[in-house]
C-alpha cells in the first residue's frame, strides 16, 4: 500500500529518492548550461536546416480544403431526416394504369376471367365430368348428428391436409418396438394351460394320432 | 547554404517565443522559426535518443526527426504542447531504426563502458544520467529524461511512450528506486572514473 501510494505520488518520497530526483534535475540543468555544439553537431544541424529548405512542408492529403460548420451539418441532417419521414409516411400513391387492369380482372367473376383469358380455351377444352350428388356433397347431416371423430379427417379436407402437413413436417424415425415387460413365467404358464385345456377338450384325439406315428428308434 | 556558425550564444529575434508559437510560425511558412526550434531541442533529442541507439545512429535519427517534424508541421495541433509531439516522432524513428537493424541482423551494442574516454560523445552527460542510461531500460531512461530533464508532465510522458499514466508512474518509481540503490556504483565508476 505504501509502495502504491509512492507510485501514485500520494505518499512522500524517501530521502534517498528525493536526493536522486534533485540530482537528476540539477544535472539536467547543468547539461543545458554546458551545451556547446561540437563541429559534428553544427554540421548536422546545418545539414538539417538545408534539407528543410529543400524539401519544404508536406501538404497532408487528408487535410480538407473546405470546412462545413457543425450547425450547417446538423441542419442538413435534419432536413434529410424530414424528407425521409415525409416520403415514407405518405399515403399509398395512386396506382398506375397497369395495376388498375389487374385489379379489374381480380374483381371479375371466375368465369368472366376465364373467358377473358384466351389461352385458357385449349386448357379448358375438355368436359368436366359430372359428379354424382352423393359424392359431390359431403354427408352434412350425418357427420353433424353422429360425428365419428376417428373418421372426421376423411370428411374434412382441411384436417387431412393438416394431417398430411404434420406427417411430412415430422421427421420419420425408424419404428422401434419396445419390448413390453411383463410377467413372463405367468404368461408362459397361461399360454401352456390354455393349450392343455384345448387339448383336453379335444379328448386326446391328437395324442392317439400322434402315438401311432411315434417311432422309437431303439435298437437293441 | 547555411554557414556553420550555429552555437548556443546566437540569439535570434524569435528566441523569446515559446515552442508552440514558433511551431505556429513555422506552419505559416516562417522557416527561421523552425530553425530556432532545431537549435533549442537538438541536444535534448540526441540525449533522448542515446537511450535507444548508438551515438552515430542517434545523430542520424535526430536529423531525421527534425526533417520529419518540419514536413509534417501542418499535422501539429497548435493547441497542444510541441515538445511531446517532437519526442513522439523521435521515439518512433528510433524504434524503426532498431527494427531495421534487427531485420538486417545487425547487433546494436550501446556504449555502456563507463571507462571509455568520451571523445566521440559530443554531449555533456551528468554522471547520474550516464548511470541511468547504462543501467535502465530504454523506456525507463526515456521516461526519466522526459519527466525530469525536459519537464514534461506524466500524461505527456505516457503519450510519448505509448503507455498508460499509471504504468508510466510505476516505471518512474522503479527507475528512481534502482538509481537510488546504485549509489555505490555511481561513486566508483561515474563520479571518480579511474
Amino acid at each position: 500500500m505504501k509502495t502504491l501510494r509512492k507510485i501514485l505520488g500520494i505518499a512522500p518520497l524517501g530521502d534517498q529518492e528525493k536526493k536522486v530526483l534533485q540530482r537528476l534535475r540539477d544535472e539536467a540543468l547543468q547539461e543545458k548550461a554546458n551545451d556547446e555544439f561540437t563541429e559534428s553537431d553544427k554540421t548536422a544541424i546545418s545539414d538539417t536546416l538545408n534539407a528543410l529548405r529543400e524539401k519544404g512542408v508536406e501538404k497532408h492529403p487528408s487535410m480538407p480544403t473546405w470546412y462545413l460548420s457543425p450547425n450547417w451539418a446538423i441542419g442538413l441532417t435534419c432536413l434529410a431526416c424530414g424528407f425521409l419521414i415525409y416520403f415514407t409516411s405518405s399515403p399509398n400513391p395512386p396506382s398506375s394504369p397497369k395495376d388498375q387492369e389487374t385489379a379489374v380482372l381480380a374483381s371479375a367473376s371466375l368465369n368472366q376471367r376465364i373467358q377473358d383469358l384466351s389461352w385458357t380455351e385449349d386448357v379448358l377444352g375438355f368436359e368436366v365430368p359430372a359428379i354424382e350428388g352423393s359424392l359431390a356433397l359431403p354427408p352434412v347431416h350425418e357427420w353433424i348428428e353422429k360425428p365419428k371423430l376417428e373418421n372426421l379427417h376423411t370428411i374434412l379436407p382441411i384436417s387431412s391436409s393438416l394431417a398430411f402437413y404434420e406427417e411430412i413436417s415430422r421427421p420419420t424415425f425408424p419404428r422401434i418396438e419396445i419390448p413390453q415387460f411383463g410377467n413372463l413365467p405367468l404368461d408362459y404358464y397361461l399360454e401352456e394351460s390354455n393349450r392343455i385345456k384345448e387339448d383336453l377338450q379335444n379328448r386326446f384325439d391328437f395324442m392317439v394320432e400322434s402315438i401311432t406315428s411315434i417311432d422309437i428308434g431303439i435298437e437293441g | 547554404m547555411i554557414s556553420a556558425t550555429i552555437n548556443k550564444a546566437s540569439i535570434t529575434k524569435n528566441s523569446c517565443e515559446s515552442d508552440e508559437e514558433l511551431a505556429s510560425l513555422a506552419r505559416s511558412g516562417q522557416i527561421r522559426a523552425f530553425d530556432e526550434l532545431v537549435r533549442r531541442h537538438w541536444a535534448g533529442i540526441r540525449r533522448f535518443l542515446l537511450g535507444y541507439l548508438s551515438h552515430s545512429a542517434s545523430d542520424d535519427i535526430a536529423q531525421e526527426t527534425f526533417l520529419r517534424a518540419y514536413r509534417k508541421i501542418e499535422q501539429y495541433d497548435g493547441t497542444r504542447p510541441f515538445l511531446p509531439w517532437l519526442f513522439t516522432i523521435a521515439r518512433r524513428l528510433a524504434l524503426n531504426e532498431i527494427r531495421r537493424k534487427n531485420r538486417k541482423n545487425e547487433v546494436f551494442l550501446p556504449d555502456h563502458s563507463p571507462d571509455k574516454v568520451s571523445e566521440t560523445e559530443p554531449l555533456s552527460f551528468g554522471p547520474l544520467w550516464k548511470l541511468a542510461k547504462d543501467q535502465l531500460s530504454a523506456n525507463a531512461y526515456a521516461a526519466l529524461r522526459l519527466h525530469y530533464a525536459e519537464d514534461l508532465s506524466v500524461e505527456d510522458v505516457a503519450r510519448v511512450l505509448g503507455k498508460g499514466k499509471i504504468a508510466t508512474k510505476v516505471m518512474l518509481h522503479r527507475a528512481r528506486k534502482k538509481l537510488a540503490s546504485c549509489s555505490e556504483q555511481l561513486k566508483e565508476n561515474y563520479e571518480n572514473p579511474a
